[in-house]
């Protein structure tokens, strides 16, 4: 694959990362989060070609998972609570699109900054797996639905991969699965989990979960 | 001096005339694709040419309480267009008007015409005009940063400062460099282009509910001549922003004058189309999500800037 | 408890003696313990009795019970006003006061209604609600508007783009339609009827007519019942469709606005097969109506039904399921159920807040006795919920002109009975569930076969308040969104 293509889908997996940041429809996130799955699972691809299965695999089971299964499960459980219409960020769209600006240029100044073997288009890759998991943080502390949380810990989740991939090229393939299928597993969990507070306070307003407390 | 004004003045009129000639059919365009796009026959391309003609016919009416401001805002409007246009270079040529620092001219040129538009709306004194104007303000405060941001893009890469040099065969060996980041810098200017030429999803030229209107409503009391300036101002607006988009994403720059303002004007014609698709499958965005919007062709342009900086 | 109220069902005819008199304080209790039941003031109006002598007469519809109390009270001329304790009776009783010359006293916002003698300050011309502030200001709209639409005022208090407050004043077109009817029926009273409002005609001309015929204990043949029922049908296919394309029109969205636009059109010929007028005017007359479907016309209109049926939900999918569209509709203008009974909504309105209120099953009349119509609720109250509510009762009419095309009612001969004369001193209480909503028409006849006083209550009086309630906190630029979600009428406004 050529760079120019590599650096394309990590261009395009931040401007998913900010087209989050700026709707306020949970299917629409989710529906991003699945393309991002997808694109993620392209970045395996280069060594894949080069003759490892390894690879291979990798980026199989990141289709599925973060691009087919994780979003599905998603969808299903946005559609259940029957809250999928607006969501109010506690910050202003304005104001986090420009925030994710601030952490993308401080995650390019720091992906630049970490001493560690580099391919080309590394340095690129680096900076854009930090960006994701720094918006993925922010998102997940920004959002008053738990719908909003699980979409920011899928987004943290893909920034850790596009780290991974850089820091560990030769990193054991099991290990990657086995990351996988806890994040599939997590995203069950949080499924259940908004249903379940759905079906307990008719909301999912975790600001309002305050209260339970005593 | 003699010299510089027989080749100057030539070219000047050629550009001027050529854009006269052309801009006025883009509006027609859109509106043909938008009628064609609903199962309507639409006006005929050449309406807007009618309309205009139309206009220069006719009296214009003043209120008494306006004053010269709002009779000035439609001259300078559409004078400001015909300087900008001076800019863009056609075919092989350098444009007619080129110096170091005309890029900055270019947007800045913009931003008189809008003032001026904007005081002739205060100048009428009605809170329609007045609200129309502070919607004006604000959105094109924030396309601006998103158009320089583009432009610092292309002028990092390009080494100059001028619109000749940068819309010149060099965006080709950006293009291959920079692909990702040129792509980003053309949606930005997508996006300005449409804020700037008030087209859906951020204003509604065609509605008629004065409340809803950015850029219509600070023009709903110029009549006649007046209005005919306006409209042909817009269109030449639409023509210059356009030009510059169809260079970015085509830099191909050869032949003749005629020959590449004939490739100008094909890809204009499909800008024209392209919009007349965006505005006949999008709703309108809510006046309080402009800003968002904005905001995220600002992200994308500054995320063109970063990729060419951590490329370097 | 009981109210003391002469109770009643819509379209009955009862002596107009039997009516309750209270006194004007026992009057205000009831009415104010019925409100606080969940009762809904349907209408409440005036009428001159002697010298400087008001009768005031209250309808109260119980939606649950199917049912609608009268009570009345005798003032001079004032009394104590019932709007600060119930903000339904506001405009009712402004109305008295400039029909009757009766002060309520304590009303909160005394203004003209409509245009009634140069006796009286005209619309228009007494000082607006405004606030003062430094950063706050002021935006006049109106009575002549952009559009090709009738005469209204708005003036909104603005905070930057947000709208504070919203008052509309109406009632620059006064035509005296109320004293129009106040005579005996005459082919001109019905003509009169049909022009209450322009784009309610069969609605209106219903009202009318089932007063007549209440009145003057007339008869109407099942199948003409049923016609009018496919008209009433038909005009509120063709106004809803219409408002779906208008919303779509409004925000921008041009293919479902193109679609719905043509769609109207096969509504409004419908129409106009079955009463030879795109607006269905010289249809419904008393006794019956004018014209018959023959042999062949119910499968003629079944199947431009199933295909113009077929094209909506394309257009309704298409509007309700592109999210540039969601954005704009929904969170828009939303209306409160606490607010919308407070105020007393109607019709759609009321639904798009969750409220199950619909004439054609609380208080049914004519055909929709014998087939149901389900109420279609949406909550939310939002220009979402109102776009949204259309679009099911769209789908829900359909389906009854299927179901009821199918299995007419036969006859013809009777299909127009006549009226024969008024019967003197009865007095009725008709309602229709038009497509904007209830509308509401009392007569009372006098001696010797005229209408000694004729109320009509178009819906858009009782929903025009939640339109300046709808806007509280929205930004002006969705004002005309919101306007076109209730498109209320003016003429019905300003009988």
């Amino acid at each position: 694959m050529m760079s120019g293509e590599y650096s394309a889908i990590l261009v395009l997996v931040v401007i998913t990362n900010f087209y989050i940041l700026n709707t306020s429809r949970y299917i629409i996130s989710a529906r991003a989060i699945a393309l991002q799955g997808c694109l993620l699972s392209l970045l395996p691809l280069p060594d894949a070609f080069a003759g490892s299965p390894q690879a291979m695999f990798l980026s199989a089971g990141t289709l599925m998972v973060k691009g087919i299964l994780m979003p599905v499960i998603l969808i299903r459980a946005i559609r259940s609570t029957d809250e999928f219409r607006v969501a109010q960020p506690f910050l202003g769209h304005v104001a986090s699109v420009l925030l994710g600006f601030v952490i993308l240029v401080a995650a390019f100044w720091a992906g630049a900054a970490i001493p560690l073997p580099t391919r080309p288009h590394d340095v690129l890759m680096g900076a854009v797996g930090l960006a994701t998991i720094l918006t993925g943080m922010m998102i997940m502390v920004n959002r008053r639905k738990a719908v909003g949380q699980v979409i920011g810990f899928l987004i943290l989740e893909n920034g850790i991969l596009i780290l991974s991939l850089r820091i560990s090229r030769g990193l054991p393939f099991v290990i990657e699965m086995a990351i996988l299928f806890d994040v599939l597993l997590a995203a069950m969990i949080f499924g259940g989990f908004i249903q379940s507070v759905h079906e307990t306070f008719s909301h999912t307003d975790v600001s309002r979960m305050r209260k339970l407390k005593g | 001096m003699t010299a510089w004004i027989s080749e100057f003045v030539p070219a000047l009129f050629r550009q001027w005339a050529f854009v006269l000639a052309v801009s006025p059919i883009l509006p027609g365009v859109v509106a043909k694709t938008k009628a064609w796009v609903a199962g309507r026959q639409g006006p005929p391309v050449i309406q807007p040419y009618r309309d205009i003609v139309k206009l220069f016919q006719k009296g214009a009416a003043y209120s008494r309480t306006t004053t010269w401001i709002f009779r000035a805002g439609p001259v300078i409007s559409f004078s400001a267009a015909m300087a900008a246009v001076l800019m863009i270079p056609i075919g092989g040529m350098e444009a007619p008007l080129t110096f170091q620092g005309d890029l900055i001219l270019f947007a800045y040129v913009w931003g008189t015409s809008r003032f001026f538009t904007m005081t002739a709306a205060l100048d009428t004194g009605s809170a329609f005009e007045g609200m129309g104007a502070s919607r004006e303000a604000v959105f094109s405060c924030l396309a601006e940063p998103a158009l320089f941001l583009g432009l610092l893009t292309l002028a990092r890469e390009a080494g100059s400062l001028s619109m000749s040099d940068l819309l010149s065969v060099g965006l080709i060996r950006i293009w291959s460099i920079h692909a990702p980041a040129l792509c980003l810098v053309t949606t930005a200017f997508i996006v300005v282009f449409l804020t700037e030429n008030s087209r859906i999803p951020i204003d509604d030229p065609n509605t008629h509910l004065e409340l809803t209107m950015i850029h219509e409503v600070m023009v709903l009391d110029h009549s006649g001549p007046d209005l005919a300036l306006i409209e042909y101002a817009s269109a030449v607006k639409f023509f210059a922003l356009g030009a510059l988009l169809v260079r970015i994403v085509y830099p191909i720059r050869s032949g003749g004058f005629w020959a590449g303002g004939a490739v100008l004007g094909i890809g204009l014609l499909g800008l024209s189309i392209l919009v007349g698709v965006i505005e006949s499958t999008m709703a309108r965005l809510r006046l309080a999500r402009i800003p968002q919007f904005l905001a995220f062709a600002f992200v994308l342009a500054g995320f063109g800037v970063i990729l060419t900086l951590a490329a370097a | 408890m009981t109210l003391d109220a002469l109770i009643t069902q819509n379209g009955a005819a009862f002596d107009a003696v039997d009516v309750p008199i209270l006194s004007p304080e026992q009057f205000r209790r009831e009415i104010l313990d019925g409100v606080e039941r969940g009762l809904r003031i349907t209408a409440y109006f005036g009428e001159r009795i002697g010298a400087a002598k008001t009768s005031l007469v209250c309808v109260l519809a119980d939606d649950a019970e199917n049912s609608l109390s009268v009570l009345s009270c005798a003032v001079r001329d004032r009394y104590r006003s019932l709007t600060p304790d119930c903000p339904q009776a506001h405009l009712f009783e402004r109305e008295i006061a400039e029909q009757c010359d009766v002060i309520p006293e304590g009303h909160p916002w005394m203004k003209p209604v409509r245009y009634q003698s140069v006796a009286l300050p005209i619309p228009g011309g007494t000082p607006f609600f405004s606030a003062e502030g430094e950063v706050l200001h002021e935006v006049a709209v109106g009575p002549v508007h952009a559009g090709i639409i009738e005469p209204g005022h708005f003036r909104f208090q603005c905070h930057g783009e947000n709208v504070l407050h919203l008052e509309i004043q109406l009632g620059y077109q006064h035509r005296g339609a109320e004293s129009f009817l106040e005579t005996a029926p005459s082919p001109r009273s019905m003509a009169v009827a049909e022009s209450v409002a322009g784009d309610t005609v069969i609605g209106h001309a219903l009202a009318y007519c089932n007063v007549v015929e209440s009145i003057s204990r007339c008869a109407v043949s099942p199948r003409a019942q049923a016609l009018r029922a496919v008209a009433l049908e038909l005009e509120r296919l063709s106004n809803h469709i219409g408002d779906l394309g208008a919303l779509c029109a409004d925000v921008g969205f041009l293919p479902s606005a193109a679609y719905f636009g043509r769609l109207r059109g096969e509504f409004l010929n419908l129409l106009m097969s079955l009463t030879g007028n795109r607006n269905g005017r010289s249809f419904v007359r008393p006794g019956g109506v004018t014209f018959d479907l023959n042999d062949s016309m119910p499968a003629d209109f079944q199947a431009r039904l199933k295909a113009a049926e077929y094209d909506i939900q394309s257009a309704a999918r298409l509007m309700f399921e592109t999210p540039s569209v969601l954005a704009r509709l929904e969170g828009t203008g939303a209306v409160s159920e606490r607010t919308c009974r407070e105020l007393g909504l109607v019709g759609p309105s009321a639904r798009s807040c969750g409220m199950p209120l619909d004439v054609r099953s609380d208080h049914p009349h004519g055909a929709y006795r014998f087939s149901h119509i389900p109420v279609s609720t949406v909550s939310g109250g939002d220009v979402y919920a109102r776009a949204m509510v259309r679009r099911i009762e769209v789908e829900r009419s359909i389906q009854f002109l299927e179901d009821h095309l199918h299995d007419m009612p036969e006859g013809g001969q009777d299909l127009r009975n006549s009226a024969g004369p008024l019967r003197s001193g009865r007095m009725t209480i008709c309602l229709v569930e038009g497509w904007r909503g209830e509308i509401a028409h009392v007569a009372v006849s006098g001696e010797s076969g005229v209408l000694r006083r004729y109320k009509i209550k178009d819906p858009s009086f009782h929903n025009w308040t939640a339109l300046a309630m709808a806007l509280r906190e929205t930004p002006i630029s969705d004002f005309p969104l919101c306007n076109k979600s209730f498109n209320l009428s003016y003429a019905g406004h300003d009988l």
